[in-house]
């Protein structure tokens, strides 16, 4: 065999097999801690803008996509292009979180998180920038929040759940109440990470493959075979799941779709998309199996933002920074809206 | 020329693969959304949360007259510990507040003493 083609298997062997890939390497600093969860600060060395963003991950997987490896973090190429970035890690819930819900989400911990990131930046004004699940918790808090929320950034994030991309059957089911789900969740309390990465692998991508045909085409790239890792690393690194919250999710979302149709109710507050009036950019992925656009676009109509962006991201559900810069579509909408 | 030669090969079977596993996945979601299969997930949920609980019971029955804790035991004592975090927290927050609030009457003060108005 020629040396390529034993470069590309040898590659290829050694990316699959190997240990859990360094991830998470741009200095930071822990500004508040509350039970697992953890806002982290990543200084900017060169800070251009004064409102800071303060990021928002979602409940079933690790928040290290947006920190993956140098040139491929998102927090990396924003902190390079001067702004200061917070990050609320949620952490890893064990079985005492059984029962927090959305409410506890939002209040307890993104509202809190908020605070704490203003008083530690001494800022005027914050933007949330929220990412899948996270996205539509940002979404929910910016209807109700009391803080000074300059601009919002939702990034695959789900608000309209009347059309799902699969399992129109099973949704109609829970709908009439024919699927009662509750009794399971109970008995688990906490959704053990390996369910949670089955359900989201049967909603999307029941059999996978393909990955692995992507590698073996450029394996012998240590580079890109590197960010494979890191990737396939945090597409395998699911978290358990509180029961109280999935459940709170099902109904309120899949079931009554509640937020877009301005029923929600979040700590006694009605938490409907007409009470945002921050400016808005909406995201969505041309590609994303998880989260289709039909499911993101209708925000746009909702919100009482004068200043509001819908931009259509060509890639998946994944697809963030690469080559060490900000994606240009959202550094050119911050950096008008951060001064 | 091999290289390239392998190259387009390994495209062709990526491309023929990304075909293939989209069209086995939405065969397994459509076999996975007929209401009689969804019925039997729902019914064999149902059977498996009862046994669970029963198991959950019986362990927490047993856990007394055996003298050990059980996961409920320890999740009770770790939402004291959360309890008393939130309250430091928020006595955390009250006097960052008040040496704000201090800091700014400082100021003012000094303000006041450089224009001579005490």
């Amino acid at each position: 065999m020629n040396t390529p083609k034993l470069n590309r298997w040898t590659g290829f062997i050694k990316t699959v097999s190997s240990l859990e890939p360094e991830v998470g390497m741009t200095p930071r600093t822990a500004v508040w801690k509350k039970n697992k969860a953890t806002l982290w600060h990543y200084p900017s060395k060169n800070k251009k803008y004064k409102v800071p963003l303060f990021l928002i991950y979602s409940l079933i997987n690790q928040p290290f996509i947006l920190d993956l490896g140098p040139k491929y973090s998102l927090i990396e190429a924003l902190t390079s292009s001067g702004y200061e970035v917070y990050l609320l890690d949620f952490g890893i819930p064990g079985y005492e979180d059984k029962d927090l819900t959305m409410d506890d989400y939002i209040l307890r911990y993104i509202k809190k998180g908020v605070q704490r990131a203003l008083l530690h930046s001494n800022a005027a004004e914050i933007t949330l920038v929220g990412f899948c699940m996270g996205g539509t918790f940002a979404a929910i808090y910016a209807s109700i929040a009391e803080e000074p929320i300059r601009n919002v950034v939702l990034s695959v994030a789900p608000i309209d759940f009347s059309q799902t991309p699969v399992f129109s059957e099973a949704l109609n089911m829970l709908k009439n109440e024919e699927i009662d789900l509750d009794p399971i969740f109970d008995a688990w309390g906490l959704i053990p990470p390996s369910f949670v990465k089955k359900g989201i692998r049967i909603v999307t991508v029941p059999i996978s493959y393909s990955p692995y045909l992507s590698l073996l085409s450029y394996a012998d790239d240590e580079e890109r075979s590197l960010k494979w890792r890191r990737f396939n690393y945090w597409a395998d690194s699911h978290i358990p799941l509180s029961a109280a919250a999935l459940k709170q999710m099902a109904v309120d979302f899949e079931k009554e779709n509640k937020f877009i149709n301005g029923k929600l109710v979040i700590g006694g507050r009605l938490a409907k998309p007409e009470n945002i009036t921050a400016n808005l950019f909406a995201i969505g992925a041309s590609y994303d199996r998880l989260i289709p656009i039909e499911q993101i676009v209708p925000i746009i109509d909702h919100v009482s933002s004068i200043d509001k962006t819908f931009h259509i991201l060509e890639g998946g559900h994944g697809s963030l920074a690469k080559d060490g810069k900000a994606p240009d579509y959202l550094d050119a909408w911050l950096s008008a809206r951060s001064n | 020329m091999t290289t390239n030669h392998t190259q387009e090969i390994l495209n062709a079977v990526k491309k023929i693969g990304q075909k293939v596993e989209l069209e086995l996945n939405n065969s397994i979601h459509d076999v996975l959304n007929q209401p009689s299969i969804l019925k039997t997930i729902n019914n064999q949920s149902r059977l498996a949360a009862a046994s669970i609980s029963k198991l959950q019971q019986t362990v927490e029955t047993l856990s007394i007259p055996f003298n050990f804790p059980t996961k409920n035991d320890v999740a009770s004592t770790t939402k004291l510990f959360i309890q008393a975090e939130e309250k430091l927290d928020l006595l955390e927050e009250q006097v960052t507040h008040l040496n704000r609030s201090f800091e700014e009457l400082k100021d003012t003060i000094a303000k006041s003493h450089s224009r001579g108005i005490i």
